[in-house]
């Protein structure tokens, strides 16, 4: 009898994890693109410039598909970006990747004392959920509001 | 310690039958009444543009999917087996693709894809929002019956039980 009551429990809890979690059925509560990575506004310090994400929890970001380019002012390019290392993934169709799952990613530029500084960054990222759904590849056009005081 | 065993692997499969419902349920959605599916424009690999009555009188599967999208590249041979067993009783997937036109045809030709793929030529996102996908996620199914409207949506990727199970259950009486 224990048997069976931990087997029929067994059975229906991820049934039930999964149907409240979609809201019964609907769809509603898969999150949108802006929700599964949340990017956050351009920072700024004079030595570096950040872009982040909030990566939500089930959802991950492909190394390989991150790519900046700095819009204004147009006449100097960004440094080589610094990423923190990723997760190894293996995708039977795609080999394999790194990706950055439910976790701040953080892409580092080194920014010259003698490069003005920089107003606008254009973004593009692709990324999944574990559920077996991607996003389509996202751009986004990055306005520095302030620059931030610089880290000692 | 032999039962033991025994129990384990009964509870292990529980488990992953459990969570392989689970998921199943939770990304379909069945329209209570079937709406009359809005006017969407697609273009043929051959540049013909159609709308969706191009396929009026099938069991329409519209199949929104990527070159880039892993889960879409694993329900393929799925797709195309449904292509192959149910065709000739009334269905037709067709797979719109949020890509290029050489992408599509390269991965169309490797895979030997047994249906008819499209190219984005910028009206392939508007249809999929159109038919109901706000999330923009992919791959992206929209079941569509012989009189257009549409019956069923499916958000992520379906294994070939839950695709026979959606096609079987909606094809129509006198072909089942």
């Amino acid at each position: 009898m224990k048997v069976l009551l931990l087997a029929v429990t067994v059975l229906f809890a991820p049934m039930a994890i999964a149907g409240g979690f979609t809201n019964s059925g609907n769809t509603d509560t898969i999150l949108s693109v802006d929700d599964a990575f949340r990017i956050m506004p351009l920072e700024y310090d004079g030595k570096r410039l950040r872009v982040s994400w909030e990566v939500a929890p089930g959802h991950y970001l492909y190394r390989k598909r991150l790519q900046f380019k700095l819009l204004d002012p147009a006449v100097t390019e960004l440094p080589p970006v610094q990423l923190p290392k990723g997760i190894s993934h293996h995708d039977e169709h795609f080999g394999d990747v790194e990706i950055y799952r439910g976790t701040t990613l953080v892409a580092d530029f080194a920014w010259p004392k003698t490069a003005p500084t920089p107003h606008r960054v254009q973004v593009r990222y692709q990324g999944c959920a574990d559920i077996g759904i991607c996003y389509p590849p996202q751009t986004r056009v990055l306005e520095l509001i302030a620059p931030t005081a610089p880290t000692p | 310690m032999i039962a033991l065993f025994k129990k384990t692997s009964v509870i292990v499969t529980l488990c992953l039958l459990g969570g392989a419902l689970g998921f199943a349920a939770s990304r379909t959605t069945a329209l209570k009444k079937p709406q009359p599916a809005p006017t969407v424009h697609l273009t043929l690999a051959d540049g013909r543009k159609v709308t969706l009555d191009e396929w009026k009188g099938k069991l329409l599967l519209i199949n929104f999917w990527a070159t880039w999208c892993a889960p879409c590249r694993k329900e393929m041979p799925a797709l195309m087996d449904a292509q192959k067993r149910y065709g000739a009783r009334g269905l037709q997937i067709i797979g719109p693709a949020l890509d290029d036109e050489k992408s599509v045809r390269e991965l169309a030709t490797k895979l030997k894809i047994n249906y008819p793929v499209m190219a984005d030529d910028g009206n392939v996102e508007p249809a999929m929002m159109l038919l109901g996908n706000a999330e923009g996620g992919l791959p992206y199914s929209v079941l569509i019956d012989p009189q257009g409207r549409i019956v069923k949506t499916v958000l992520g990727d379906m294994s070939s039980t839950e695709l026979d199970g959606l096609i079987s259950d909606n094809l129509p009486a006198a072909s089942k």
